[in-house]
């Protein structure tokens, strides 16, 4: 890479997180700590019912029984999970809002600030918003029209007591909580997060969005996401995340569960911008999240597209069980770091039944002194009879203080079952910003060019909405040199 | 016999007992293999190996009495026969071969390699009980024919260091005659220095029986070339580590391999490519078929480190499974921290392809000749190169294998 590039991409590399502001807002929260009554006091505050309770108790047991994961190629140091608040609230919302009106303006300011649309202008944007602040659900709008179409959107704690049977019936079932210690955690703690049920042969008219943000110094926050698509619908769900600017590590460990029955469809697009720390490396969140989706019926199909710019340290695997004949699980990935940051990413895809397809595009771009890790594990059982699988990972490094690692596991027990898998690693091609240049592009222009067209079959894979704020996002990241 | 009655019983009688230093070092392996403080979730050494084929065997090892003689075919062809890990002394002006000793030690205490976390290498460490040097000398131009003849029930723990000195071209050829019952657990040290040509044909064949752990750790110094190919026939277990450092500028380094597997063989490969300079180049190629209940797991690894600029890495595994009770495992790994290199990996594992298998059958060839054509053509780029003697043995195995296709 030639100075000029360098220079380009150092000067972008100087822009501020942008996000990065704290709302003042009074927090409701009991003492720092994991143990049976700070469990007790977030079910109690979410008014859950015994059965509820039951199961957080069990989960924090197996918690304190696993051990941390250790296989993920990251560093660092260990985490006092009795120096984290596991719930925090901002005082006034026990009991929830009827409209935005009611709600702190302060609020709706910070919401402003990050450009969701939870106002009125942004009906016209026609996205259905659930914004989690902290750990409480603020505010869901579009709630009537969804409600004509029998989808029920809404925070988790409101399913809880409103929708108990489906809740009961599919939480848990796709990552039980003693799959491993931040489930469990998870599990035992989780705050809020959204919970959605399309039921059969209904379309989601519109993008269904939930914004999550961490406010308060010191929280974890855990919010737990279920996704239900019943036989024959559709549904595209979008995620947002940010974090204000703070020296302290904070950590994120969140499930996501999806399942989508007989011909059913999900689409889940993740735009993830937590504060990623300073050039230094000092504070940005821990992003421990466990994603998983579940093929159950036959021709159904699950498609996770992310975009990872942010947060300290990364580690997640959006993944599918390919369980129903015919299903099709799709994962489409763009990790962009810089500074410190560390990120291992992939994900896990296990082939169950009969012709199941599944498609794995991944795209690291590493800059500064950041590692890059693309993990994935692509497995065919016995049964999975002319199952096929077809991976591609490029990495993309720029400068040499970082790294850009690839680790695939491929494993086949059916013979009829045809897995490819290829990547690659380079720089940005001389050859092609020489083109560039000469076509009358500026460097920095030449580079975004380059860049973009790197992640473009990714990007494309995102809804309308999110494209735009992607693509934002990873012109701030790749330090502007996109447009 | 478990391992502390092995390790307790015969411990006067492995090489360097009387070096304080290397028995202080095989204490604490034993001990750390004893406790089990290791990682045994994602060990790549215990991947179709279980920890208790490892540890439970019997200890048995006696020197032998008769003298393996060396033959000089030609001037230039040397076939060195090793009768239970032990050869003859010898030496003219191209070559030095020789058995270790105990006043070795030294060469031992600082080999390099020692930092690899390989549980069959900490196990050949212990029982270490027998290996030879070889140090081929400036600008020589040789072939090595070695074969390699254990006994029935013998344990072998071998640790060979080969020396290949500045500019010298080199053919090197391992063969295994194995008898009964034993365990091969050989390990090779190769040095590779300026300017230097090494090709190392590896050929296994032995019955279902006998245990082979072969593991090489090669380090290639500035314009050296070293390229290795490994063809597995075998029907006993099979182990092939390959591990090289590219130490030199323009230094390249081919890995390649070929395993058979039938009826329940098991296999395990792994390669591991180091680059620590500029403009180094390495191939890394392994191709498997597997038929019946055959398992295979095969691990690569390429690694950049920050200052291998210009470094072109290439990986690429293939595997054929033919029937629905087999299953591979393959993991190609790349970690890079250099920004102007040229990597890639590529791994496929599937049947054998429908259409041509299609094409062919309308041609009127039957399903079986079909089969044998498409497996054979499958392996063809990989016998391109060889000398003669070593390509007839190939296709002799070759054919044997496809005509116990069903």
């Amino acid at each position: 890479m030639d100075i000029e590039t360098t220079k380009t991409l150092d000067k972008y590399a100087k822009d501020k997180y942008k996000y990065g502001f704290v709302t003042n807002i009074d927090a409701d929260r009991p003492n720092k700590g994991l143990d049976e009554d700070i469990i007790k006091f977030i079910s109690k505050k979410k008014n859950e019912p015994e059965w509820m309770l039951s199961w957080r108790l069990n989960s924090y047991k197996k918690w304190l029984k696993l051990p941390n994961p250790q296989w993920a190629n990251i560093k660092f140091p260990k985490i006092d999970f009795q120096d984290i608040y596991y719930y925090s609230a901002p005082k006034g919302f026990e009991k929830k809002p009827k409209d935005l009106s009611e709600v702190d303006p302060k609020l709706i300011e910070t919401y402003n600030k990050l450009g969701i649309p939870l106002e009125e202008q942004k009906v016209l944007a026609g996205v259905a918003v659930d914004a989690v602040f902290d750990s409480v659900s603020v505010a869901t709008t579009y709630k009537g029209e969804l409600e004509k179409l029998g989808i029920v959107f809404c925070s988790i704690s409101e399913a809880v007591q409103t929708h108990p049977e489906l809740v009961k019936k599919y939480l848990g079932s796709v990552i039980p909580p003693g799959d491993h210690s931040y489930s469990a955690l998870n599990s035992a703690v989780f705050t809020d997060g959204s919970f959605v049920y399309i039921p059969e042969n209904v379309k989601c008219p519109m993008e269904l969005s939930t914004y999550f943000r961490i406010n308060a110094e010191e929280t974890g926050q855990f919010e737990r996401t279920l996704i239900i698509a019943d036989k024959g619908s559709y549904v595209s769900y979008l995620e947002g995340c940010t974090a204000p600017q703070r020296d302290s590590n904070q950590l994120h460990a969140a499930n996501v569960e999806l399942i989508a029955l007989e011909d059913a469809e999900i689409k889940y697009s993740t735009v993830q911008n937590w504060y990623p720390g300073d050039e230094h490396g000092k504070g940005g969140i821990y992003n421990f999240v466990t994603k998983r989706g579940l093929c159950k019926g036959k021709n159904s199909k699950i498609s996770w597209t992310q975009v990872e710019t942010g947060s300290a340290i990364t580690w997640k695997y959006p993944s599918c069980i390919l369980k129903g004949d015919n299903s099709i699980g799709e994962f489409y990935s763009v990790a962009i770091t810089n500074n410190y940051q560390q990120a291992d990413t992939g994900t896990k895809m296990t082939h169950i039944g009969k012709n199941t397809r599944s498609k794995i595009i991944s795209k690291g771009i590493s800059l500064g002194n950041s590692q890059n890790t693309y993990r994935g594990n692509v497995s065919f059982l016995r049964k999975a009879e002319k199952a096929r699988n077809y991976t591609q990972c490029d990495s993309l490094l720029v400068g040499n203080k970082c790294g850009a690692h690839t680790i695939p596991y491929i494993d086949s027990k059916n013979n009829s079952a045809v897995i490819e898998h290829e990547a690659s690693t380079s720089k940005i091609n001389e050859d092609q910003l020489y083109y560039c240049r000469q076509r009358g592009l500026n460097h920095e222009e030449a580079v975004s060019l380059i860049v973009n067209g790197f992640c473009k079959q990714v990007l494309q894979e995102l809804p309308m909405e999110f494209a735009v704020e992607a693509q934002k996002l990873v012109s701030i990241s790749l330090e502007g040199s996109v447009g | 016999m478990t391992l502390e009655d092995n390790f307790n019983f015969h411990s006067k009688e492995y090489i360097f007992s009387n070096d304080n230093f290397l028995s202080k070092e095989r204490e604490n392996i034993f001990n750390k293999i004893k406790l089990k403080d290791f990682d045994k979730k994602n060990n790549e050494s215990l991947k179709n190996i279980s920890f208790s084929d490892l540890s439970l065997f019997n200890y048995c090892y006696h020197s032998t009495d008769e003298d393996p003689n060396i033959i000089l075919q030609d001037k230039y062809i040397y076939k060195i026969n090793i009768v239970n890990g032990v050869c003859k002394n010898y030496e003219d002006e191209n070559i030095e071969i020789r058995n270790v000793t105990n006043l070795d030690s030294k060469k031992f205490a600082d080999q390099n390699g020692n930092n690899i976390d390989d549980l069959v290498i900490d196990f050949n460490k212990i029982f270490l009980n027998s290996g030879i040097f070889i140090n081929v000398k400036k600008n020589s131009k040789l072939k090595l024919d070695l074969l390699h003849t254990t006994y029935k029930n013998y344990t072998i723990f071998q640790n060979n260091i080969f020396t290949f000195q500045d500019n010298c071209e080199v053919e090197l050829q391992d063969e295994f005659n194995l008898s009964n019952n034993t365990i091969n657990n050989i390990n090779y040290n190769i040095q590779v220095n300026n300017k230097s040509v090494v090709k190392h044909n590896v050929f296994q064949n032995f019955s279902n029986s006998n245990k082979l752990y072969l593991t090489t750790n090669t380090v290639c110094e500035k314009d050296s070339s070293f390229s290795q190919n490994t063809y597995n026939f075998a029907n006993g277990f099979v182990r092939n580590f390959h591990y090289v450092e590219l130490n030199g500028e323009f230094a390249n380094a081919t890995l390649n391999g070929c395993f058979f597997l039938k009826d329940k063989n098991l296999c395990s490969n792994k390669t591991h490519i180091v680059h620590n300079s500029e403009n180094c180049e390495s191939n890394q190629t392994y191709k498997g078929i597997l038929n019946d209940y055959a398992k295979a797991n095969y691990f690569s690894n390429t690694f950049v480190s920050k200052n291998a600029q210009k470094t072109e890495g290439y990986q690429l595994s293939k595997g054929i499974l033919l029937t629905d009770h087999c299953s591979f495992f393959s993991k190609p790994e790349l970690r890079i921290f250099a920004d102007d290199v040229k990597c890639s990996h590529g791994s496929t594992i599937g049947p054998v392809d429908e259409s041509a298998l299609y094409y062919l059958r309308s041609r009127g060839i039957n399903k079986n000749e079909a089969m044998k054509m498409l497996i054979a053509s499958f392996i063809e780029d990989d016998l391109k190169n060889l000398n003669e003697n070593i390509a007839n043995k190939i296709n002799q195995n070759l054919s044997d294998y496809l005509s116990s296709l069903r």
